[in-house]
């Protein structure tokens, strides 16, 4: 009796926090994460001119968003790269520095997906 | 024996619990709790997953659309809030109004933000609204440039082919900037523009509302608003349009010919 009490015990123990899941509401704690998270103070608002500019406001650097994997550096490095030659031929400093500045931070969150992606594939430990 | 029999049914049981574990349900939550907890990149990987099962929630924009606004893919989120069928959400349309605004979609930013001002949001978010919609409302006190106008027109140009969708919300802004210009500038070149891509993106309702009112019409926009007339099976209005194309033996004269084959079949 003690030893099948002892199985019952260890099994739904095992299987409650599932069952917690199962009860939960996505959408009620998303909507509350959303509030929660939400950029409440409006940037600073420039108007672009003319096509050189970058598409969005200057976004953090790899560097600042403690990205230090090496492919990562590798992809951005290239991105960077190729950006700054395209904007030499344009020879706009200020564009280069920007333009490369965004391609860097696209290229490291393109990375740091696939790296999530990549740990996402292997079977979770239970 | 009766200690097999017990532990057979709790399996049973936990079985189906954990079953539920590879389902979109699951991923869907883990994907909130990434959110949650700031991981976005995590909470990314998690959603891409529920976008690709055939059980997607309707409104996924709510949950992927801030989660890539949050890693700074605006232009992603934006796509994933343009291609949205689900009913409108006041907290998604927030955070669409932020990306537009990331993205400099600046007219766009403030159409979404003042309608959410009806919505009622609470008071923080409301108050946020009311900052964003005076933020744009300052800067364009004064009259756009037309190198503003320029810059929104060469990107949706650029995107247009690659991915029209985005395209559309670009040419869209342009449009919305040149009617704050006291002259036209680039009018029948933009609204031309919009359609195709809005035609390229299934938005011919959206065509026709922007085109049916427009005069003159160049043949560019003759050829879209005649397709997007098409396309919501309106051929009593969608024939003569293409008639005309043929006759002008323009630029859409084999596309226009086509067509009309077909409408008449």
């Amino acid at each position: 009796m003690r030893r099948t009490l002892l199985l019952a015990a260890l099994i739904g123990g095992f299987a409650g926090p599932v069952r917690a899941d199962a009860d939960a509401d996505p959408h009620a704690e998303m909507a509350a994460a959303l509030m929660a998270q939400a950029d409440l103070e409006p940037a600073s608002l420039t108007l672009p001119s003319t096509a050189a500019a970058p598409r969005h406001a200057a976004a953090p650097s790899a560097v600042k968003r403690g990205i230090p994997s090496r492919a990562t550096g590798e992809i951005a490095g290239v991105a960077a790269n190729q950006v700054s030659q395209r904007a030499q031929a344009q020879a706009t400093t200020q564009a280069v520095a920007h333009q490369a500045q965004a391609a860097a931070a696209a290229a490291a969150g393109q990375a740091q997906s696939q790296a999530a992606k990549e740990r996402a594939s292997h079977p979770r430990p239970r | 024996m009766r200690a097999v029999w017990v532990a057979i049914l709790v399996l049973g049981v936990a079985g189906e619990l954990f079953a539920d574990d590879s389902t979109t349900p699951r991923h869907l939550l883990l994907g909130v709790h990434a959110f949650k907890a700031g991981r976005y990149d995590e909470a990314l990987v998690e959603l891409r997953l529920v976008a690709r099962a055939p059980d997607a929630p309707a409104d996924l924009a709510f949950y992927l659309g801030p989660t890539l606004y949050k890693l700074k893919r605006y232009e992603e989120a934006a796509v994933v809030f343009a291609t949205s069928r689900a009913a409108p959400d006041a907290l998604t349309d927030f955070y669409r109004g932020e990306t537009y605004y990331q993205l400099r979609l600046f007219r766009k930013a403030r159409q979404v933000f003042a309608g959410l001002r009806a919505h009622g949001l609470g008071p923080a978010l409301d108050d946020a609204a009311e900052r964003y919609v005076a933020k744009i409302d300052a800067t364009y006190r004064v009259a756009p440039s037309p190198g503003a106008l320029d810059y929104y027109v060469a990107q949706g140009l650029e995107l247009a082919a690659s991915d029209p969708v985005l395209a559309a919300e670009y040419l869209d802004e342009a449009h919305q900037v040149e009617l704050l210009l006291a002259e036209r500038y680039r009018h029948a070149e933009i609204v031309a523009a919009l359609a195709r891509a809005w035609n390229a993106s299934g938005r011919p309702r959206d065509v026709v509302a922007l085109l049916a009112g427009e005069k003159p019409l160049s043949p560019d926009a003759s050829w879209e608003l005649a397709r997007a007339y098409a396309a919501v099976g309106d051929a009593v209005h969608a024939r003569p349009l293409l008639e005309a194309i043929v006759k002008a033996r323009g630029a859409h004269q084999a596309e226009a010919a086509a067509l009309l084959a077909r409408l008449a079949a």
